[in-house]
């Protein structure tokens, strides 16, 4: 009985504390294949927030010596990449990390990622909470598309 | 003499505005269009020794400025382009020269570019020089890249730089300029109709 109201007693706090990592939602993780020379690589993910405002403040995984934050901005053609500190996640709202934007940079690679691989990846969050997922390693390249025009990637580019 | 003062006055706006537009027009081209007379030969160290564009003529050269450290821009503009040479015939494949031009000579050795163009497409080139050569040839084909330091991250720097693959005819002539993350169907059909001439 004693031990019942004692595990109580420590029960009660966890719904107050609500880490971000368990409002977090991660769908359809992948990282950048990468072979031959390439020491460096990438993580993308769309993440949704179901609780309030949080950031991830930092990120590791075994993979790699040294995980960072990073944006790519399009400045007319010119690619600008930029580590950052954070990757604001705002309330009830998805925040996508995808090839050409926002990433997970995986900085010293200590092996190979090959395509069918599974890397792990720890995200950091702005309330010292962690969340550790699977992210599978896949060739990151446009499918081959009928109907898409070398006008309508012009277009594209420059609404970027 | 007044009436003179007027006249200088106009003069010097006109001047100044037209100026700034014709500046406009210029770094508007730099960033999304083709500069006519752009592209021509050039020379440079790959692995296997001095490769110059005039080697291949004949061929079609698909050309891409970027570097070996960069995680994401540069590996999708490989594998966009090695998804069009795979979707070519293999006759069709060996008449197209894929060449990549390292814009981080510091760091991008001919040994190390060679194995990495590979990864992507076994008959692709990795081609480096002295900082100077690589300028001159940004130059020519309207290429701006920049090594920008980032003291707080662990890549110590980054160099921005133009994601644009150039397609040249078999004549050495630039013809198209594919922007970031053209798809593999739309640089097949290029290379096609390159081919086709």
């Amino acid at each position: 009985m004693k031990k019942l109201i004692a595990c109580l007693f420590l029960m009660a706090p966890m719904p107050i504390l609500a880490d971000v990592a368990a409002v977090i939602t991660i769908e359809d993780p992948f990282a950048r294949a990468a072979i031959q020379q390439q020491r460096n690589s990438a993580a993308f993910m769309k993440l949704g927030n179901k609780g309030a405002d949080a950031a991830i403040v930092y990120a590791k995984s075994p993979v790699a010596d040294i995980v960072e934050l990073h944006t790519h901005v399009n400045d007319q053609g010119v690619m600008r990449m930029r580590k950052i500190e954070r990757i604001e996640l705002p309330a009830q709202q998805t925040v996508t990390l995808k090839p050409g934007g926002l990433h997970v940079m995986l900085l010293g690679l200590n092996q190979d990622l090959k395509v069918g691989q599974t890397i792990e990846v720890t995200l950091g969050f702005s309330d010292s909470s962690e969340k550790t997922i699977e992210v599978p390693v896949k060739m990151v390249q446009r499918p081959m598309m009928k109907g898409h025009g070398k006008n309508h990637d012009k277009k594209q580019m420059m609404t970027h | 003499m007044k009436k003179y003062n007027h006249l200088y006055f106009w003069i010097v706006v006109i001047c100044f505005f037209g100026g700034i537009l014709l500046a406009q027009q210029f770094l508007k081209q730099q960033g999304s269009d083709l500069i006519p007379g752009a592209g021509g030969n050039f020379t440079l160290q790959a692995d296997q020794g001095p490769v110059a564009l005039s080697d291949f003529k004949g061929k079609v050269v698909a050309l891409y400025f970027g570097y070996m450290s960069c995680p994401d821009i540069c590996p999708t503009s490989l594998w966009n382009l090695s998804a069009a040479m795979n979707s070519l015939t293999r006759e069709q494949a060996e008449q197209v020269q894929g060449l990549f031009i390292s814009v981080d000579p510091e760091r991008d050795s001919p040994y190390a570019l060679n194995l990495f163009v590979k990864g992507f497409f076994d008959s692709f080139l990795g081609l480096t020089g002295l900082k100077s050569e690589i300028d001159k040839i940004a130059r020519q084909y309207g290429v701006i890249y920049e090594k920008v330091p980032l003291p707080d991250s662990a890549m110590g720097y980054v160099i921005d730089h133009t994601s644009v693959i150039y397609l040249i005819d078999q004549q050495g002539v630039l013809q198209y300029y594919l922007p970031h993350n053209t798809d593999p169907e739309s640089i097949k059909n290029d290379l096609l109709k390159l081919l086709e001439e």
